[in-house]
């Protein structure tokens, strides 16, 4: 194995192979969308080359800042949506009573559906006409709050992230039961001698030991609700009249509805730089969260 | 070791690639978008067969995708330079965008080798296919966008008479709402129906035909912002306020809108030439025998109220990189397609012809088209907005108006989002 490691020319060919796919279908293509972020170019005729034209558009468009605002409305009810009602789940289900593993299946049932059949089958819920939602209101008299859940614009955007949590709450609840099952039972058992109560032992103990797991879902909380994509898609289109529009769909409708191909990739860049930052900010804040405690 | 595989490689490459080359077949790749609810799924799966049949050294390898998605992976394709060797177009604005980026080979010389097909058909199948002198393609059929199918019974039921002036139409929704009845099946979540079936024939009524193609030429001072184009964005905002359609119209697209009009819940329904198959395929007998087909009232516009939208069906194009015999053997196909034999079937699958006389018993033809050829023959056709607009402007368009109908942008915001677009 040593002799293995001290001879480089067989650690590059190991990972030679890996490394020329990732770097052929991932890094070249997104430098050379970067590149197109600088033209004018509709896919059909010549690209015209147009400095920082597509970038002052992008950031000047009220449609892209509404989407932006959309984005982190489903970073934020993700954050503080699923991650608790994960938490919670996961202490509760952690315990072994009977039924705590048919309880754990269904949970996570809808992370195995895949998202078109989500969005589907929540559309069809959702339907205004149709659908069970307002059929279950009509009928125990509550007609008066049945609603176009998807068809209004100021509501179609909470339907959507009523949605997302339930497809992915049963992610953070299996992520976090595991973290939780690292903790050794020898802690639990001298606090217990010390005294401690439930909350105390769940503030004391358990948030702190599984904090680097909660950081991880904070991570791809925010990861995942910045480059939200398909649920929405197959729901709404980012309709009506972009109150559920989303950056990622943004990029999708102006590259591949109106064909601006450089525009869409210059909304790529600045999405990438958006999601960066606020990822690396994130992780800043909660490091320093996890000093104090 | 790995230098003899290498040798071994190559030789198996260089036998099987004569082998594949010495082979006579001619083989091309063929998109299009007839498919699942498309009317023409059946008669493209019909014709293929046929063509197959009576061509057996031509191999077409066929890839089927729905409408919705197809433009988009089409023009994915081309901006990856990988067009299928033959691909259905769009007539007018998307023949255009292809054709001026040198995408298509031109099909003139099969034209003039060919001068009884060429002149059987309607002016329109070539016309809107062709660009500075060169035609493309040839249009499969006509599709008329915007056709009301109402179903008498509910209209006698409620003693409504058809609307032929937009005062009338608001009385018969009102009627029609007050007695729980859809006045207008509508479903417009894919954002195109809106504008295809009714803005660009409601628009039409109030600016007149030559209007717009003042606006895009930018002559005589014609601009989006005019006050007729603003009134008919106000037209489709009333219209919404009047409770004219399904309540969840955004939230549906235009092939399920259709089951409120075949279970009678509907008084109307407004869709394309295209709806008919299904309908005829999926409605019950008693909406079937009841309904009848028109166009839309009189709007009070500066417009010819006879009028009603309608473009040349989509045509097969052939990829100017395609290889000669390639190109040779497309052309087969787009002759056979379009040809006399197959015109003879459109009645089969209820798509109004693109010859200009194909001799048609009423009689033994089904009543619906039968009323759908007799419209055609009563009402001239113009433009639909996204054939005669690029692909920015549609995009505007169809935006624009779900979000002036729910009241999410005034009209003069979209008319001047648009004229600034064309500048």
């Amino acid at each position: 194995m040593d002799l293995i490691f001290k001879n480089k020319k067989y650690i590059f060919l190991g990972l030679f192979p890996a490394l020329s796919l990732f770097i052929f279908f991932v890094v070249y293509p997104i430098i050379r969308s970067f590149f197109y972020g600088f033209y004018d170019w509709n896919g059909l005729s010549r690209p015209i080359y147009v400095g920082l034209a597509n970038f002052k558009a992008v950031l000047s468009d009220k449609v892209f800042w509404h989407a932006f605002r959309n984005n982190i409305f489903i970073v934020v009810i993700s954050v503080f949506g699923q991650i608790p009602l994960g938490l919670v789940l996961a202490v509760l289900l952690n315990d072994k009573f009977r039924g705590a593993k048919f309880f754990r299946f269904i949970f996570f049932m809808p992370m195995i559906l895949s998202t078109v059949v989500v969005g589907l089958l929540w559309s069809t819920i959702l339907n205004s006409q149709v659908g069970i939602v307002n059929n279950l209101l009509k009928n125990i008299g509550l007609g008066s709050l049945a609603h176009d859940w998807l068809g209004e614009s100021g509501l179609a955007l909470y339907s959507v992230g009523f949605v997302i949590i339930w497809q992915f709450f049963g992610l953070y609840m299996i992520i976090l039961m595991a973290a939780l099952q690292n903790i050794p039972k020898e802690v639990f058992e001298s606090a217990e001698l010390d005294g401690a109560g439930g909350l105390t032992k769940l503030f004391h103990i358990t948030l702190p030991m599984i904090w680097s797991s909660i950081m991880a879902s904070v991570v791809l909380c925010i990861a995942g609700g910045m480059k939200t994509f398909d649920l929405v898609f197959t729901m709404t289109q980012g309709g009506p009249a972009h109150s559920t529009d989303l950056m990622a769909i943004y990029m999708y409708n102006k590259t591949f509805e109106t064909y601006k191909y450089g525009y869409g990739s210059a909304v790529s860049l600045v999405i990438f730089v958006l999601s960066f930052t606020l990822i690396i900010g994130s992780r800043a804040l909660m490091s320093r969260k996890s000093a104090d405690l | 070791m790995f230098k003899r595989f290498l040798w071994l490689f190559c030789l198996f490459a260089v036998v099987f690639g004569s082998a594949v080359s010495a082979d006579s077949k001619v083989k091309f790749t063929l998109w299009h978008s007839y498919v699942g609810a498309d009317q023409r799924a059946e008669f493209m799966a019909d014709r293929l067969a046929a063509f197959a049949k009576a061509n057996p050294d031509i191999v077409i390898d066929e890839q089927q995708i729905p409408r919705d998605q197809y433009q988009t992976k089409l023009k994915t394709m081309a901006a990856a330079g990988s067009l299928p060797d033959a691909f259905v177009i769009w007539p007018n604005a998307m023949c255009i965008e292809f054709a001026n980026a040198g995408l298509l080979a031109d099909i003139n010389n099969l034209l003039d080798k060919n001068p009884v097909w060429k002149n059987a058909f309607s002016p329109r199948a070539l016309d809107e296919f062709t660009v500075k002198g060169k035609t493309y393609s040839a249009g499969l059929g006509v599709s008329l966008t915007s056709v009301i199918y109402y179903n008498k019974a509910i209209f006698a039921k409620y003693n409504v008479k058809f609307p032929t002036t937009y005062a009338e139409l608001k009385d018969a929704i009102q009627v029609f709402n007050k007695n729980g009845i859809i006045p207008i099946a509508f479903g417009n979540k894919p954002l195109w129906p809106a504008q295809s079936t009714i803005f660009s024939c409601l628009a039409n009524r109030m600016t007149g035909s030559q209007w717009l193609n003042d606006v895009l030429a930018k002559k005589n001072n014609a601009k989006f912002t005019d006050a007729p184009f603003i009134q008919a964005l106000n037209i489709m905002k009333e219209l919404n306020d009047l409770g004219a359609f399904n309540k969840d119209y955004n939230t549906i697209d235009n092939v399920q809108m259709r089951r409120y009009y075949y279970k009678g819940e509907a008084a109307m329904m407004i869709d394309g030439s295209w709806a008919l198959s299904d309908m005829i395929a999926n409605a019950p007998q008693s909406v079937l025998d009841n309904t009848e087909l028109a166009v839309f009232p009189d709007f009070g516009g500066k417009g010819d109220p006879k009028v009603m939208s309608g473009v040349s069906g989509t045509g097969i194009a052939i990829n100017a990189k395609a290889s000669p015999a390639q190109k040779e053997a497309i052309g087969k196909f787009i002759m056979f397609i379009s040809g006399e034999e197959s015109q003879r079937l459109f009645p089969k699958y209820y798509i109004p012809i693109s010859f200009k006389s194909i001799p048609i018993d009423r009689k033994t033809i089904n009543p619906l088209y039968a009323k759908m050829l007799t419209l055609i023959e009563e009402h001239p056709l113009i433009t639909v907005y996204d054939s005669a607009l690029n692909s920015e402007l549609t995009s505007i368009i169809n935006d624009g108006l779900q979000a002036v109908m729910i009241g999410q942008a005034k009209p003069i915001d979209i008319a001047n989002q648009m004229q600034a677009t064309l500048k």
